[in-house]
């Protein structure tokens, strides 16, 4: 016993011994960096794709213009797939849209309304604003937190959670009809229902739940449990009409749930990458991390790695275009682009920093 | 040795204000680096992993169920980017098959034989039960602690626990003869 607490001691002393006292200040300058860059950006947009309403016409004028301007882009100057210096670029106009910088990058027009969440004053709601940035508005008041909004297909109403307490957390899956503002609950759990995600088909609904995850059609009809949760679990997407992709966050694994039978399929327990956001389609994962710089996609299970564009120490793959091959994201420079899964047709969106929203209460 | 974080300061943070979590990180900052450095036995990976944590942390916090879990849900952020890490050293030790190492600095605490070879026990053991060894002998924490920072069953860390500690008490009782290089050992 005396010795088994020597060796205990030794290994404690050891420990302390070898501990560095105190973090570089520029690791936490370079992390600082960052986040205030994402912090932008999630102010700007809400955590979940897709954020954009596109109507199909609105959607193809814009892809569109954007193809317009690719081929400008490309006429003038070839965009680069290794790392242009895009932080260094001059800076743009903050209206939109607006003729080429001649750096080879351009602001682009996208129409269509922007989905965010803004506390103001304390309260947590979510507000619309034109995809060129103009008419910002509340669209929910209420004292609880109204968080992930994702639009319904058809672009007409917005599905969020209303998170009512926090610990425990009592949170219900709310629609919302933009034009009118009427709200409608679909689920009554009492408990925590959220992180909701529409099917790829836009005909049922999957959401966290307390007790485990359940499915529901789009009206909030035909409620089901289809997975008993043995701990946490976030809804990342749905992987096809027929299960969903799930992250299990005691050991950060990607999960496939097959919706009929609830059994689960690990996707990649020990292979990266283990971020990233889904596609719309549910298809691809779009991702940048420390070994991956710029932005880089991969199918949904990890495999068929593929870089799209840019060399940047950390870029932000924050959202799909819902046609799934357009990605939109921010890097350190505090802009928002626009590229093409191909890396062509990279395109200056809006500077996300001048744009974080401040709506009137 | 940790200082609990104030409630009100991480739930700003989640709310998404960047003054609360840079607080919040700044606080943790020295131990998710002393954690890192330990597991991975290499400065600069451990700053990657505390910088990899950091972000990951502000991006996930919303996401975060209960802010009285920050400090052990951190933990777990770091050991994870620590196995990250690992995970990107071992590819390349399997090309390289030199693992180098920053030679030891005699400070006088502790004989430099103890050190030497429990350096060399730990680095034998996998990241998994370097994590618990640094989670239980370094941080303090009980086993239940630990399973609940790393999301695993308390009977495994038991496990990890009792082999790596076997491991390294055989370490210290093992002749350190041919033990000591100048610069450097094979892995």
């Amino acid at each position: 016993m005396t010795e088994e607490r020597s060796v205990d001691e030794r290994i404690s002393a050891w420990l302390l011994d070898e501990a560095p006292s105190q973090l570089p200040d520029r690791v936490l300058r370079q992390a600082f960096g960052e986040t205030r860059a994402t912090r932008q950006v999630r102010t700007l947009l809400p955590w979940r794709s897709p954020m954009l309403r596109f109507t199909p016409a609105t959607f193809a004028a814009g892809a569109a213009a954007i193809a317009l301007l690719a081929v400008g882009i490309a006429l003038s100057t070839r965009p680069s797939t290794s790392g242009p210096p895009i932080g260094s670029a001059s800076p743009a106009p903050t209206g939109i849209p607006a003729a080429s910088l001649g750096s080879g990058l351009v602001p682009v027009a996208l129409t269509g309304e922007v989905a965010f969440v803004a506390t103001v004053d304390g309260n947590t709601d979510i507000y619309l604003m034109n995809a060129d940035r103009s008419n910002v508005r509340r669209l929910t008041d209420d004292p609880a937190e109204d968080q992930n909004p994702e639009w319904l297909p058809g672009g007409m109403k917005l599905m969020f959670d209303r998170r009512t307490q926090l610990d425990p957390e009592l949170a219900e899956i709310y629609v919302v009809d933009v034009a009118t503002g009427i709200e409608t609950a679909l689920t009554n759990t009492h408990e925590r229902a959220a992180g909701a995600r529409v099917s790829p088909d836009g005909t049922k609904i999957a959401y966290e739940h307390a007790a485990g995850v359940f499915v529901m059609n789009i009206d909030g009809s035909g409620q089901r449990r289809v997975f008993t949760a043995d701990g946490f679990y976030t809804l990342l997407g749905w992987s096809n009409g027929a299960s969903v992709v799930m992250r299990r966050e005691a050991s950060q694994e990607l999960v496939r749930l097959d919706i009929a039978s609830g059994k689960l399929t690990t996707l990649s327990e020990a292979e990266e990458p283990r971020n990233g956001i889904l596609s719309p389609d549910g298809e691809l994962r779009a991702f940048s991390d420390a070994t991956h710089r710029g932005i880089w996609v991969a199918a949904a299970d990890g495999s068929a790695v593929r870089h799209v564009v840019g060399d940047w120490t950390r870029a932000y793959a924050t959202m799909w275009m819902p046609d799934s091959r357009h990605l939109l994201f921010a890097q350190g420079d505090g802009w928002l682009y626009v590229v093409a899964l191909d890396g062509s047709g990279l395109t200056r969106w809006t500077e996300a920093l001048a744009a974080a929203p401040r709506p009137s209460p | 040795m940790e200082q609990p974080v104030q409630r009100d300061v991480v739930e700003a943070a989640r709310r998404g204000d960047h003054e609360a979590f840079e607080a919040l990180a700044i606080a943790s900052g020295d131990r998710l680096y002393a954690i890192a450095c330990l597991i991975l036995r290499d400065r600069q990976r451990a700053e990657d992993a505390v910088q990899e944590t950091l972000v990951h942390a502000w991006r996930e916090l919303p996401r975060l169920r209960d802010a009285d879990r920050f400090e052990a849900w951190l933990r777990r952020l770091v050991v994870n980017a620590c196995a990250d890490q690992g995970r990107r050293q071992r590819r390349w030790a399997a090309e390289v098959n030199v693992v180098h190492l920053e030679p030891a600095i005699e400070d006088g605490a502790g004989s430099l034989a103890d050190r030497d070879q429990l350096e060399r026990g730990f680095r034998r053991l996998k990241p998994e039960q370097r994590a618990v060894v640094v989670l239980h002998y370094y941080v303090g924490l009980p086993v239940p602690e630990i399973a609940d920072t790393l999301g695993v069953p308390a009977g495994t860390v038991k496990s990890r626990l009792h082999y790596a500690t076997t491991a390294l008490r055989a370490a210290l009782e093992a002749d350190g003869r041919g033990v000591l290089a100048a610069n450097g050992r094979m892995a």
